[in-house]
């Protein structure tokens, strides 16, 4: 099985579809739409044969240290590939998947072929360029989620923005200049910040007798890090504390980036713009699953780096995230622009999924493990709905609606499902997610539950007002002449309705893949995982696969 | 399900095996599950009558089997009565974690649940038959019907408390469907919304009580009998966190029945068809609350407070209710408030540990006030959707049978012997002469309630069926047809009967049929069942209850037999501030609306218009274009947005760190 190199496939054949799209004309619009959906199917086939695979119980592996020796791996990793990259910084081509990871991936190539399906449904200008980019994206967003190597995840945390920035500025709607500025300003200031983080963590370690240094990831959680005081200067023969070690300043380098990325409250201004302004087909894996990277970025990286220094923050990003929660809720509430409603309804959602991360225990991560990929699949239901709605009626604007169930039966059900789900009706994959978060939440302190579940009420306000504001009520004269969905329509969110059920239902699956790895997670925060001081004596060297 | 059947019969004096408790299960939930599915994809291709006998026959097949899994308990031994099934894991998370099966328990308990769920259920089921015949998406309405029965019957089945939530959140999804079925109604739009926020409430309460149980307990798999068999040793008896407990169970129990002070959807919710009304908002969801404390009786044992609190809230529901039942003028809002008060009863028995009698309740409620409802439904299909009872009177004698069938209901409500109130109703104020906080306190404030009913419930019978008609069209009323009728009128058996047969009032004569079927279920787990008062306690309460009634029937007949329908009457018989609340019903809705929902909007509003532009991206900018002017050539660039931008990022970073500065610093 190792034999082939499956998760360097998945970063290939994104940008191999690339290349065939260039040979392609550019009138062939058939033809280019076919070859999008292919890449991204044969990219969902690959994940799901990975996850198939996938083994749910590892146990733990041994780590070849650079630095010679070897230690019982701190994360296990499955279908790892490891090729030098740049010797001379210790820099290594690392990928590999664990249970964090892996069903981000198939949320990631279940959107994109969402995305490529989306767009082979309708006109876009300049086809091939959108489809181009849209793969790109897809390769940059897969190796945020492969790669274990710090060096390595920047270039690809990086260079998701590029394709990114052209589809929103291309393609974008009125306000689209404005809106992808904002959105590339804010993430390229937090990627600096990180990246400052970064140089900093690689020249803190310790280095080996033959000066080694590096950038792999499992290397750096297990470095023993000198003990720093807290930093500070001279100045007019006063000494001035800034009263934070250089790690914790590290941390709140990466942690900035990463509130910006999901984001968190009060770093979420690009968003509402940024989603409003973009197009369907993008905003399927923009809101889908680009956002839920923060989150992933959080727990693999700010997690990990600083064991045991996780604790003298976690509660401040907590509250951040509940603020989150109930102020994106009372935005959401008050807006008349039914896409920028649910954009504040994302940000809301996304508030849980960051609170579960920080409660710092199993039941919190793996919930919000749950409801990454919940959200994932209701915010792109979500989205598509509202455009389905914009393109029948000409308006967005809550005032001008009503009524449309009586035009639209199909398209009712599949809402009405769709807002459960999002308001987290009990039965529904919402609910599954967000209580195994704030039972996590609750078990941490039971005031960070107490006010998230404001934010729960909030949710049943602003869903039912966006959903009977539309579909109930007297019909507007805007939904006279309005036809039901298309069987095509209905096969796209036929899908994701299911999958909602279905995970409301049986969301063990999820869980069964995502626990072993979120014990490891959640002891390397708390600090309660052994590191080289405590070294324990494993046989064999290498990286067994 | 003839598999089933065979089954059933075969072992008689055993428990029920697992596999077969399993069929049973799957059986029972399936069927009105395929029913609803099958309305809502097909229903509109296959028309009208495909919908009606699909959404009939699957209630009535799910009857059969509940009838199956009834005698299967029936015959078992009384140890073996109790039977719990898994049917697939839903969440496992490791040990020490959430750890959640899908299971579900056959017991007395649930078995009664379920006969009244699907036997009043598939009676109300024919009734729609009729009453949507000229309704235009008979297949909406029967698939939301048939998926309120499934979610019920989750709810009393479920043996894990997160798949009875999951059956709680559903019921108060099939009732805010319902409530809403004539969508372009604004006002049935808006009282739906209502009563699912108010359900969402009650939600919380169930799930934040969820979280206590795995904390308190370390009952990561919220099982039911896990919770029950550990909260003795886990719990101090009178303890503030069982306490705790079991205050946020009764908030839920008290969205879902509409008590004090969740109680304002539930006359909004009579924007739904009157089916709706009777099934969901008279015999079986409403009464989820009583259920949920019988169940959760182990733990409501062991706080004194939290059943005080029960009882108190119970009565004065029930209290408040009858005074506001006095003065609506609407037919269907009548009997709403009615049912509030009953419910509000059931909560008080239950309140005072007096379990079975809560039931027992419960079940001759659901016979008269399905009965009162769908009667009145018959009453508004005659005379085209007029509800007011202003422009009624005289009905009876172009509607005869419902005129008849409707008084069988209000005698039963108003607890006259024999009907079916009178033997409920009294045994449980008769444990509240003796039993509850400040005994007899909340007795002599039961014996008010009586008072009211009488008056209420005949001032509704003459002001609809007696005196002069009204108005000219009820002239053109006509009786029902017979669709409509017969459910009515094997409604109206149960109302006669279901009293006397199940429970004979006085001990040592008769059967106490109800108490022996379900007190071995309040009794597991080490709970105590009250003993009955002494037989001199149970007569002289029987007696005073019935005299409180006729009373209540006589105020009734003395004001308003010979009068005219007029709003005002009550206004002139009872001090004016009782008239005005009344009236008003007690202004719950103003206040919360003054307190809650205006100030919500408006803070959405606020956060809207000033503080997200004005402060969070204003002060994004702000800083930026201070940073500009500051700049010695910020006119040379006027392009100053991604300038702006990271200056504005830089600030709002450093911004940041010194927050976390702060907020870690030691």
């Amino acid at each position: 099985m190792n034999s082939i190199p499956w998760l360097t496939l998945l970063l290939v054949v994104p940008v191999g579809t690339v290349l065939v799209l260039q040979v392609l004309p550019r009138r062939a619009t058939a033809l280019i739409k076919a070859v999008t959906v292919a890449g991204t199917l044969a990219n969902a086939a690959i994940v799901a044969g990975l996850l198939v695979a996938f083994d749910r119980a590892p146990g733990t592996k041994a780590y070849a240290l650079p630095q010679g020796g070897s230690h019982a791996a701190p994360l296990t990793f499955q279908f790892q590939e490891f090729h030098t990259w740049v010797p001379a910084i210790g820099a290594g081509y690392h990928v590999g998947i664990d249970g964090l990871s892996a069903w981000l991936l198939a949320l990631d190539a279940g959107l994109f072929l969402l995305a490529a399906v989306v767009v082979s449904s309708r006109d876009t200008e300049r086809l091939k360029l959108f489809c181009g980019l849209l793969l790109l994206a897809e390769g940059a967003t897969m190796g945020v989620l492969l790669s274990l190597d710090l060096l390595l995840f920047y270039f690809f945390w990086e260079g998701m923005l590029i394709p990114l920035y052209f589809l929103l500025g291309f393609w974008g709607g009125p306000e689209r200049g404005r809106a992808t500025l904002k959105f590339v300003v804010y993430t390229v200031a937090g990627s600096l910040l990180m990246l400052l983080s970064i140089i900093y963590i690689y020249f803190d370690q310790t280095a080996t007798a033959s000066g080694h240094l590096t950038f792999d990831l499992q290397a750096l959680i297990l470095n023993p890090t000198p003990t720093h005081d807290v930093v500070g200067f001279s100045a007019f023969g006063q000494h001035v504390s800034l009263l934070l070690t250089p790690r914790q300043f590290a941390f709140v380098g990466f942690a900035l980036a990463f509130l910006i990325k999901v984001p968190i409250f009060p770093f979420h201004t690009w968003l509402p713009d940024s989603y409003v302004n973009a197009p369907v087909a993008v905003l399927v894996f923009f809101a889908g699953i680009v956002g839920k990277l923060g989150a992933f970025a959080f727990v693999r990286y700010a997690l990990t780096l600083f064991p045991g220094r996780v604790q003298d923050f976690h509660y401040v990003i907590a509250a951040l995230a509940v603020i989150s929660i109930i102020y994106g809720a009372l935005l959401a509430l008050s807006q008349r622009d039914i896409k920028r409603l649910v954009a504040y309804a994302s940000m809301s959602h996304l508030g849980y999924i960051v609170l579960g991360i920080f409660v710092l225990n199993a039941n919190g991560l793996n919930g919000s493990i749950l409801q990454i990929i919940n959200h994932g699949i209701i915010i792109a239901a979500l989205f598509l709905i509202v455009a389905m709605i914009e393109a029948r009626t000409g308006t967005r604007d809550l005032r001008e609606l009503g009524g449309l169930e009586k035009r639209m039966p199909w398209f009712y059900a599949f809402f009405l499902v769709t807002t459960l789900a999002a308001l987290s009706m009990p039965g529904t994959n919402g609910f599954a997610g967000e209580f195994t978060i704030l039972l996590g939440a609750f078990t941490a302190t039971w005031a960070l539950a107490a006010f998230a579940f404001i934010g729960t009420l909030l949710a049943a306000w602003y869903m039912l007002r966006l959903h009977q504001g539309v579909m109930h009520q007297p019909l507007t004269p805007r939904g006279e002449a309005v036809r039901d969905i298309r069987i095509t329509e209905g096969l796209i969110l036929a899908p994701l309705a299911a999958l909602m059920i279905l995970l409301g239902v049986f969301p063990k699956p999820v869980g069964d893949i995502s626990k072993a790895t979120v014990n490891q997670y959640v002891s390397i925060a708390t600090g309660t995982q052994p590191t080289l001081g405590a070294p324990q004596a494993v046989a064999p060297p290498a990286e067994a696969g | 399900m003839s598999h089933a059947l065979l089954a059933a019969t075969a072992i008689p004096q055993n428990g029920m095996s697992t596999d077969k408790a399993k069929t049973l299960v799957i059986l029972v939930l399936v069927l009105p599950l395929a029913g609803a599915l099958l309305n809502a994809a097909l229903g509109p291709r296959l028309g009208r009558r495909f919908v009606n006998y699909a959404g009939t026959l699957s209630i009535l097949a799910s009857l059969i089997v509940t009838l199956v899994v009834f005698f299967t308990i029936l015959g078992a031994d009384q140890s073996l009565r109790s039977t719990t099934v898994t049917l697939w894991t839903y969440i496992d998370l490791g040990p020490g974690n959430l750890n959640v099966d899908v299971s579900f328990t056959l017991d007395q308990l649930s078995a009664v649940m379920m006969l009244v769920i699907t036997g009043v259920g598939f009676l109300i089921h024919v009734y729609s038959v009729g009453y949507m015949e000229h309704d235009a998406t008979p297949h909406r309405f029967f698939s939301y019907m048939n998926l309120f029965i499934f979610s019920m019957l989750l709810l009393v089945l479920a043996a894990n408390l997160l798949i009875l939530i999951v059956g709680w959140a559903m019921v108060g999804l099939a009732s805010y469907l319902l409530i809403g079925y004539y969508y372009e109604r604004r006002s049935a739009v808006l009282a739906a919304r209502k009563a699912f926020i108010t359900q969402v409430i009650g939600d919380i309460a169930m799930v934040v009580a969820a979280f206590m149980l795995v904390l308190g307990l370390g009952a990561h798999s919220l099982s039911l009998p896990v919770i029950f068999a550990t909260a003795h040793d886990g719990f101090a008896v009178n303890g503030a966190y069982v306490t705790a407990i079991c205050m946020l169970l009764a908030l839920g129990a008290f969205a879902k029945s509409a008590q004090f002070p969740l109680h304002t959807w539930l006359p909004d919710a009579m924007e739904g068809p009157t089916p709706v009304s009777a099934l969901i908002h008279a015999a079986t969801m409403v009464t989820a609350g009583v259920y949920l404390i019988a169940r959760f009786h182990t733990l409501f044992d062991m706080s004194v407070l939290a059943q005080g609190m029960v009882a108190c809230v119970g009565m004065g529901t029930a209290l408040m209710a009858g005074v506001i039942a006095l003065s609506q003028i609407d037919i269907k809002r009548v009997i709403a408030f009615s049912t509030m008060s009953q419910i509000g009863l059931m909560i008080f028995a239950v309140g005072i540990g007096a379990y079975s009698a809560g039931m027992f309740h419960f079940i001759t409620h659901a016979f008269f006030k399905a009965l009162l409802f769908l009667a009145a439904g018959n009453v508004i299909h005659a005379l085209h959707d007029e509800q007011d009872v202003r422009l009624m009177g005289g009905v009876e004698r172009f509607m005869t049978n419902t005129g008849r069938y409707f008084l069988v209901g209000s005698v039963a409500l108003a607890g006259i012997i024999p009907f079916a109130g009178y033997y409920s109703k009294e045994d449980l104020l008769g444990f509240g002469a003796v039993y509850g906080p400040g005994a007899p306190a909340l007795y002599i404030a039961g014996l008010v309630v009586n008072v009211l009913t009488g008056i209420y419930a005949f001032r509704l019978y003459f002001l609809v069926f007696h005196g002069e008609p009204q108005t000219a069209r009820i002239s053109d009323a006509k009786e029902a047809r017979r669709v409509m009728l017969v459910p009515v009128a094997l409604l109206a058996l149960g109302s006669v009967v279901s009293g006397f047969l199940l429970q004979f009032p006085l001990p040592g004569i008769g059967k106490n049929v109800i108490g022996d079927w379900l007190n071995p279920v309040f009794a597991q787990y080490g709970g105590t069942v009250l003993a009955e008062p002494s037989t001199a306690t149970v007569l002289l309460t029987q007696l005073i209850g019935l005299a409180a009634s006729l009373l209540g029937v006589g105020l009734a007949r003395q004001w308003f037999f010979f009068h005219s329908p007029d709003a005002e009457v009550v206004a002139s018989r009872v001090p004016r501030f009782l008239t005005l609340l009344s009236l008003h019903r007690f202004y719950f809705d103003d206040i919360y609306d003054a307190v809650l929902v205006r100030p919500s909007l408006a803070a959405a509003r606020g956060v809207r218009r000033v503080i997200e532009p004005r402060y969070i991206d204003g002060a994004v900018r702000g800083v930026g274009s201070a940073l500009s002017e500051l700049s010695v050539d910020f006119r040379t660039y006027q392009t100053g947005f991604i300038r702006d931008y990271a200056a504005i990022m830089t600030i709002g970073a450093v911004g940041f760190v010194a927050i976390m500065v702060l907020l870690v610093a030691r």
